[in-house]
């Protein structure tokens, strides 16, 4: 239902609930990206101190560190700190399969012996097409594994709804209607007065005002919506 | 029933539910808390109770709350078995040949691939040393000679037991890593995997061509013949892996293509760990046996115990437990 309002995943599990997962975007994913990589040139500069002490022996530590750093760095972060690389940590996300189920090796290795072709031709252009064409946000990796970045909702807390004074609908919503309503009531806080002003000029027909009373009126109906009346 | 009575009845139960998933999270694996018998129940429940605030609509709040709830009882229900070293030896023993004879097909285009072009390569060095240099890079071609120079004592001379270590980690460095880019160029319908064969190959066939040509090849051919058995064998199979992900994208038959890609990955996946590991093995081999200062003889006859390794792993190794 919110599928075509918001950047949420919908999965049916089989005990016969729907779930629902907030997918990430490729801005967030670019600055956990951002943090990993700095993380990672921190570790090389460390060991590249060690190379000086010991000339061979310090070279093949070095190369070693290269090599799993490359390709293993995100698998063992994914596999033994619930899915998420530091940047990912950082950032509130997680790596999870389709079906909302933990990453496996599988995946975390197929989505990282698959970065290189993420990352042609320059600065990840593969790897942002594919999301952009992609639903979920998926990089070729994600596309092949079979798995999406969300956000990590042990740390989301639902905003809070504007206060106002709660009241009915003049007329009966349908369920999506519902949900943009209090949507459109959850952001408000972090748009201009006068922006969320002109979104609610729309839906004069359903407040019957304008301005600052109508934005009132919406955040009246979806307090009511929610529960409170 | 109203919303408040609802969360009243049940709210102990979450928590309940909350602390076992905080301890399963904390502990590590194996190491269950004793109520985890409760863990199936529990959250089948919460599953069942989000499916009710849902449809009787009792906020965003609640659902999101069960929500959360619900995936986190899913993420510690399905988390997966840790039997990895049972799982190895499987696959080492006889998943991997096995894989690999799956895929008779695709390795013998992969080794056409490469031999190919090496083998024409290698023709033209001998009989036309002047178009080489149209091929490959002269610099490289110079930089091989004067390695394997037999004047200078070949590779043996040039190494102590810490160059070994290097050398060691620069081929698990590069190989390996060519493995898993050979892999991925596999997205590229396959063409990118084909590209890393073929020119391999060219490589390949005008080092050696050129070397028998100028006459290097008694430091070349001992140095090589041991580590390439697994080396070139385990690049053919990542290439197969490339080319078994790219022909599910040009051929998905009756599914999408993308659904046919992430069902042939797992498949793909073990190839090409399997190609990993004994790349790895022959950084090994070439690291701390190749350039062991020892008759060629004693080079020649290990280097043949190694192929014929290889060549019988291949053909019989899990043919008898076959699943």
């Amino acid at each position: 239902m919110t599928d075509r309002l918001d950047t949420v995943r919908t999965i049916e599990a089989p005990e016969g609930v729907e779930l629902s997962l907030r997918i990430a975007g490729p801005y967030p994913r670019a600055i956990a990206f951002v943090v990993d990589f700095l993380l990672q040139g921190l570790l090389v500069a460390a060991m590249s101190l060690v190379a000086i002490l010991g000339f061979d022996l310090g070279q093949a530590a070095v190369l070693l560190t290269f090599f799993f750093l490359a390709w293993f760095y995100p698998v063992a972060f994914e596999q033994f700190w619930r899915g998420a690389t530091p940047g990912k940590r950082a950032l509130g996300l997680r790596v999870v399969r389709d079906d909302g189920a933990p990453v496996g090796w599988r995946e975390s290795l197929l989505r990282s012996f698959l970065s290189p072709v993420d990352a042609l031709p320059v600065l990840f252009g593969v790897g942002l097409c594919s999301a952009i064409a992609s639903r979920s946000f998926k990089r070729v990796g994600d596309r092949v594994a079979g798995t999406v970045v969300v956000y990590d909702d042990e740390h989301a807390r639902s905003p809070v709804l504007p206060k106002a004074e709660p009241m009915h609908p003049p007329f009966a919503l349908t369920m999506e209607e519902q949900s943009a309503l209090v949507e459109f009531a959850a952001r408000t806080r972090s748009w201009p007065p006068a922006r969320a002003a002109e979104i609610a000029d729309h839906l004069e027909p359903l407040s019957e005002a304008r301005g600052t009373d109508g934005v009132r009126k919406l955040h009246g109906m979806a307090l009511w919506i929610e529960g409170q009346r | 029933m109203k919303r408040e009575p609802f969360v009243a009845a049940r709210e102990a139960r979450w928590i309940r539910l909350e602390d076992l998933l905080a301890q399963l999270r904390s502990v590590r694996r194996n190491a269950a808390p004793k109520d985890v018998a409760e863990l199936p129940a529990a959250y089948r429940r919460v599953c069942q109770d989000l499916a009710l605030a849902r449809r009787r609509m009792y906020g965003r709040e609640l659902t999101e709350r069960l929500n959360r709830l619900a995936l986190a009882g899913r993420e510690q229900l399905y988390r997966l078995p840790a039997r990895f070293a049972q799982r190895a030896i499987d696959f080492i023993a006889a998943e991997f040949p096995r894989k690999v004879r799956e895929e008779a097909r695709l390795f013998w285009l992969a080794t056409a691939a490469f031999l190919v072009p090496a083998l024409a390569v290698a023709a033209i060095a001998l009989t036309r040393p002047d178009l080489l240099y149209a091929l490959v890079d002269a610099e490289q071609l110079h930089e091989a000679e004067r390695m394997y120079d037999p004047a200078n004592g070949g590779v043996t001379e040039l190494r102590d037991a810490g160059g070994n270590v290097k050398m060691f980690a620069f081929y698990i460095y590069n190989n390996v890593g060519i493995d898993f880019r050979t892999f991925a160029g596999g997205f590229l319908f396959g063409v990118g995997s084909l590209a890393v064969l073929v020119f391999n190959g060219i490589h390949l066939g005008a080092i050696v061509g050129h070397f028998l040509h100028i006459g290097y090849e008694t430091t070349l051919l001992p140095f090589v013949v041991g580590h390439s058995s697994l080396e070139l064998t385990a690049m053919l199979i990542a290439g197969v892996a490339g080319l078994r992900l790219g022909s599910a994208l040009l051929a998905p038959g009756r599914r999408s293509r993308g659904r046919a890609m992430v069902e042939v990955a797992p498949h793909c996946l073990q190839l090409l760990v399997g190609a990993g590991g004994m790349t790895a093995l022959a950084a090994f081999i070439e690291g701390f046996w190749s350039a062991q200062p020892l008759p060629d003889s004693v080079k020649y006859a290990v280097g043949a115990v190694l192929w014929s390794a290889v060549a019988t792993y291949f053909v019989f190794a899990g043919r008898r437990r076959a699943a």
